[in-house]
């Protein structure tokens, strides 16, 4: 189990961790989403044992991972650049890793290997940022530790390789029992894998929720009144965003789904319907409330 | 299970210590080639030299007993060899430029092994690599550190184990290897293989304590040579900085006062250690390179040790976030840049604080000096602006608040500069005001002399009586210049102390305490030390020959040396005041050469007798001395008379001139030729050009002051002086011989001198048996008899007489 406790770091002189606290259970899929610098990558460094914490504590297993070799050996990171790798061949990675990794399975780097087909004697550098990530990701599946943590984990990847590595996840998952954190902006990619999801804004975690949950209590209504509404209008919930098109009414809202329902008929409505969100929309109306808001480009 | 746990430690950090090692395989390759190329290559060519000149000496002992030494070189096999030793001789000088490059090589790459081993330090994409393996901090510095030794050291290691089995296969080759010059060059090389190498140990060390601070490739690269550069230049600047304002401190030469900067660099270690090389080569004397010597070697290793803790510490408390930023250590942002720009501002303030030092001097004495400090303080401030502003581009300075860096300048050069000030003023940190305590005093060297009247005095004392009496003079003399600055008494003392260092002081001082200097130290044993010397008396031959003064003739003899030397010693039992012995009332001083027998310790093998020259100094109060010498048929003691001389001179001495040339007063005497009108200026010029005199003839027509206004200005010309025709001050009066007023100055001179004597009103009366200026020049008839009398206050009054009646 992953617990991170008011964790915070420092950049210079601001906090790109700001009293984090988040748990994660063995065997999640977690999604870490958030706006650019949140913190995402940050959180990420910190779990992995680059960085250690100003203050607050990051354990894993109930021990920290700062400087600890036998946590460290349950962890693997694969950061959101590739070129570190970029004087190796993809048998040196192996072989690095390997080095290190006391699980490393070479049967599942060959299994999985054979599933991607990438040059083995072949410098990394002549790989395109697709094919690095590739490689990378198998070296870390073969590790087979139990937790894996990838930023920008499908960054470069087309389509067919997103569906294989995705794959290869899922089956180490299922396998191995493993824990993988995923940071990425493509939320659709979290919506499909992960069961739980974080949202980060500013070095804080707005959220920290099963999937199933966070899209459960955000909630899109198309209404039409009978006379212009304001957000005064509207109470007994917490209402993310409200835009009216002619006469109809776009509505928002986070709360209990039947609090919603009432407290709009409650105003007597002459359309009420209930749209499904997806992770994006929920995305972009959570950072809205926070402030971090595209329609600003408009002013 | 702390036994597994430690296999398991010890694992990952042989694990982690193969990986970094294969990460710098390309770069011991490239190790390997240098250290190859380095001794092991002139090594190999001495070697083959070697093992020619074997064969030349079996040559010479298969053909020696039926052929001479020049039919064995007519020999074609010989001639072969020495054309392969020809060669040889040439490979070696290639051998030792090529050698010198590479250990240069060696010396790179044991920084870059560290660069290179040390990348999660300063590359953020390294830094997730590195850090996110498992492995501890401790496995990763060590890990790293020692593939960096690895692969740095162990193919320096291999090349100077070649070296040495050359180099004793090589001695086993050479006869009497030991004595030869060889032999001391090799001795030589052996050290500096081991100084080579612990010059790239310590570089290692200077570059690791350097990165650990540094957060971008850019700094990293940069700085470790910068620092390693700049700290030897620092050291030595500072060090001459506060030596050269340590009022008596009189100099050990330069080499010796930065040699220390050997302890403090690698840089400053591999520059000493082969300036010392050429040194003792050059000289075939017995070499110890600054690794070798205590206070130098000891120093080093442990800077070295604990460059190596402290970038453990700094690495293992270092925020990894911070790799890619300026200087992970905020503290230390502004560090780099003042150290580099109080390396400059320092080499500029030494400039400029030595040359407002002379001004002072010269201020104080009443010369003009034309060097000004101004030009070298703008180029300091622009020199170092410029560099500044380079150095916060490096850290990534956008320059948006200008004003800011230039505040930041202001204040790093300001403060270095008050820095060298403080160091200038320092007056050495006790230096200044430091006497040896008396048991640590092996030996004490004492000099004093009076430049205006030529007087010198030195000895060399070892008793503790005297050497407490030296120490006792030395704490009660003043350490501040200002009072004496343009005094002419002077004392030098040397003190050679137990272990084996010295301390050497020079002091100017007025009259009364010179002369406590001169009482208590005038004995018998220094008078007879400063007319004898040690090498003379310890020569254990004979005196073969003496020639009085100028004299063609030598008395040739047998007189044992010891008896001479015997003679000297009943002289100096009776001995005066200082005045009474050196330049008192009718003491006259006969200068004769001394040709005797000496063994030479170090050509005893050549079985050739040798001989010596010295001069030795006999004063008429002499009587058993002049009497042996008489004894053995030297002649001359009796024949100076007052009578004997064709013209006498009074002189007014001259002075400053000289000093602003040689940077001392020496007496300038001028002198008048009463006969001879033939001389034209170029002949006079001449005399003084060949004599050291000025020489002036009135009677020619050519005015004395024009000479000396000529001389002066040439000089004050080379010298890059300002000319000031008042500093001359010059009179000069013809006396007759038998005059009563020549008589009464006689009377006076000499007389009273010590007690009321005043340089600036100082009379010579110079004596001249020469019966004209050239033949004094060509030393013919004047058997270098001119002898200088000293006026008494009342002579001067008598002078003054002269002077008037002569001038009109």
């Amino acid at each position: 189990m992953i617990e991170i406790k008011n964790a915070v770091m420092r950049f210079e002189d601001s906090n790109a961790l700001d009293g984090v606290d988040i748990v994660i259970p063995e065997g999640c899929a977690y999604g870490l989403l958030g706006s650019n610098g949140a913190g995402k990558s940050t959180l990420l460094r910190l779990l992995s044992g680059i960085y250690r914490p100003f203050s607050g504590e990051v354990l894993i297993d109930g021990q920290p991972v700062y400087n600890n070799v036998p946590i460290k050996e349950k962890v693997f990171f694969i950061n959101d650049e590739t070129i570190q790798f970029n004087d190796m061949t993809l048998s040196d990675m192996r072989a690095y890793y390997k080095r290190f990794y006391s699980s490393f399975d070479d049967a599942l780097f060959e299994k999985l290997h054979s599933t991607i087909g990438l040059p083995m004697k072949k410098r990394l550098t002549t790989f395109s940022k697709g094919m690095k990530r590739q490689a990378a990701v198998i070296c870390g599946i073969a590790c087979k530790t139990p937790y894996l943590f990838l930023d920008e984990a499908f960054d470069g990847l087309d389509p067919t390789m997103r569906i294989i590595v995705k794959q290869m996840l899922i089956d180490a998952m299922l396998d191995n029992d493993l824990t993988v954190i995923f940071s990425s902006h493509n939320l659709n990619e979290i919506d499909e894998f992960c069961d739980r999801v974080g949202l980060m804004h500013a070095g804080k975690v707005v959220f920290d929720r099963e999937l199933d949950n966070v899209k459960g209590s955000v909630v899109k209504i198309q209404t039409a009144f009978d006379r212009p509404v304001t957000r005064e209008d509207f109470s007994g919930f917490e209402l993310l965003h409200l835009e009216s098109t002619g006469s109809v009414t776009h509505i928002i809202a986070k709360g209990d789904r039947e609090t919603i329902r009432s407290s709009i008929n409650a105003l007597s409505p002459k359309l009420y319907d209930e749209v499904p969100l997806s992770l994006e929309e929920i995305f972009i109306y959570e950072m809205e409330v926070l402030g971090y808001d595209s329609s600003k480009l408009d002013r | 299970m702390t036994a597994l746990s430690s296999t398991g430690n010890f694992s990952k950090f042989g694990t982690y210590f193969l990986y970094k090692l294969r990460t710098l395989r390309p770069m011991i390759i490239l190790n390997g080639i240098f250290a190859l190329l380095s001794y092991p290559l002139a090594f190999g060519i001495l070697t083959a030299g070697a093992a020619t000149g074997k064969q030349q000496s079996e040559l010479l002992a298969k053909y020696g007993e039926n052929m001479s030494y020049s039919q064995i070189t007519e020999l074609p096999e010989y001639v072969k060899l020495e054309s392969t030793l020809e060669l040889l001789g040439g490979l070696m000088i290639m051998a030792i430029v090529v050698g010198a490059i590479m250990l240069v090589g060696m010396f790179i790459m044991s920084y870059v092994m560290c660069f290179r081993s040390f990348r999660w330090l300063y590359k953020k994409t390294v830094v997730d690599m590195d850090y996110s393996l498992p492995v501890s901090d401790d496995t990763r510095f060590f890990g790293g550190l020692l593939a960096s030794f690895a692969g740095s050291f162990v193919p320096h290691l291999i090349s100077i184990g070649i070296g040495l089995i050359l180099w004793n296969i090589s001695l086993g080759m050479l006869p009497d290897a030991a004595e030869s010059e060889v032999f001391v060059i090799g001795e030589a090389v052996e050290q500096l293989m081991f100084t080579g190498l612990f010059s790239c140990f310590m570089f290692m060390a200077f570059s690791l304590f350097v990165i650990s601070f540094c957060g971008r490739t850019a700094e990293a690269g940069l700085y470790p040579f910068v620092i390693t550069g700049i700290v030897p230049i620092i050291h030595a600047v500072c060090v001459e900085i506060v030596l050269s304002n340590v009022y008596g401190y009189s100099g050990s030469g330069l080499m010796s006062e930065i040699s220390s900067v050997a302890a403090t660099s690698p840089l400053g270690m591999l520059f000493v250690s082969i300036a010392y090389l050429f040194q003792g080569v050059s000289a075939a004397e017995e070499f110890a390179a600054p690794l070798f010597r205590a206070e130098i070697g000891i120093t080093a290793i442990v800077l070295t040790v604990l460059l190596f803790v402290a970038a453990y510490f700094l690495i293992r408390y270092r925020r990894t976030e911070r790799v890619g930023s300026p200087f992970v250590y905020k503290a230390v942002r502004p560090a780099f840049p003042a150290v580099v720009t109080f390396a400059v501002v320092s080499v500029f303030a030494l400039v400029i604080l030595q040359i407002s030092k002379r001004a002072k001097e010269y201020d104080a004495l009443g010369y003009s000096y034309s060097s000004r400090p101004e030009g070298f303080f703008v180029a300091m401030i622009i020199i170092t602006f410029v560099l500044y502003v380079i150095m916060e581009l490096i850290s990534g300075k956008g320059f948006k608040k200008f004003y800011i860096t230039l505040a930041k300048y202001a204040v790093t050069t300001g403060a270095s500069f008050l820095i060298c000030l403080g160091l200038f003023n320092s007056n050495g940190f006790g230096m200044a005001d430091y006497v040896p305590a008396v048991e640590n005093v092996q030996m004490v060297t004492f000099a004093v002399d009076n430049n205006l009247s030529g007087s010198y005095f030195n000895s060399k004392v070892s008793e503790r009586e005297n050497i407490e009496k030296i120490i006792e003079l030395h704490k009660n003399t003043p350490k501040h210049e200002e009072d004496d600055i343009s005094s002419n008494y002077r004392v030098n003392i040397t003190y050679n102390l137990k272990d084996g260092t010295s301390v050497s002081r020079y002091y100017k001082l007025n009259r009364e305490r010179w002369l406590e200097y001169i009482d208590g130290m005038f004995t018998s044993e220094a008078v007879y030390r400063d007319l004898i010397s040690e090498q003379m008396e310890k020569s254990g031959g004979d005196i073969l020959s003496v020639t009085f003064g100028d004299n063609d003739e030598a008395v040739y003899m047998k007189l044992p040396m010891s008896k001479f030397c015997e003679a000297v010693r009943k002289d100096c039992e009776n001995i005066g005041t200082y005045h009474d012995t050196y330049s008192g009332a009718g003491v006259i001083r006969y200068n004769v050469n001394i040709q005797y027998q000496y063994v030479d310790e170090n050509m005893i093998a050549d079985g050739i007798e040798r001989t010596t020259y010295d001069w030795v100094e006999v004063y008429s109060w002499q009587k058993n001395t002049i009497a042996l010498l008489k004894e053995y048929g030297v002649k001359g003691f009796d024949g100076v008379k007052l009578s004997d001389y064709e013209s006498a001179f009074l002189v007014e001495y001259h002075m400053g001139e000289s000093f602003m040339q040689y940077g001392h007063a020496d007496p300038m005497i001028c002198f008048i030729e009463s006969g001879d009108k033939s001389l034209d200026e170029n002949t006079l010029m001449e005399y003084g050009y060949f004599t050291g005199y000025e020489f002036v003839a009135p009677e020619t027509g050519v005015e004395g002051s024009d000479i000396i206004d000529y001389e002066s200005m040439s000089s004050y010309v080379n010298q890059d002086y300002e000319y000031r025709p008042d500093t001359i001050s010059y009179r000069v009066a013809r006396l007759d011989i038998g005059s009563a007023k020549t008589e009464e100055l006689l009377e006076y001179s000499g007389v009273t001198l010590p007690s009321d004597y005043v340089g600036e009103k100082c009379y010579g009366l110079l004596l001249v048996k020469a019966p004209d200026a050239l033949s004094y020049y060509y030393g013919l008839g004047n058997e270098s008899i001119a002898k200088e009398l000293f006026l008494s206050q009342e002579g001067f009054a008598v002078a003054e007489e002269i002077f008037a009646e002569y001038n009109n």
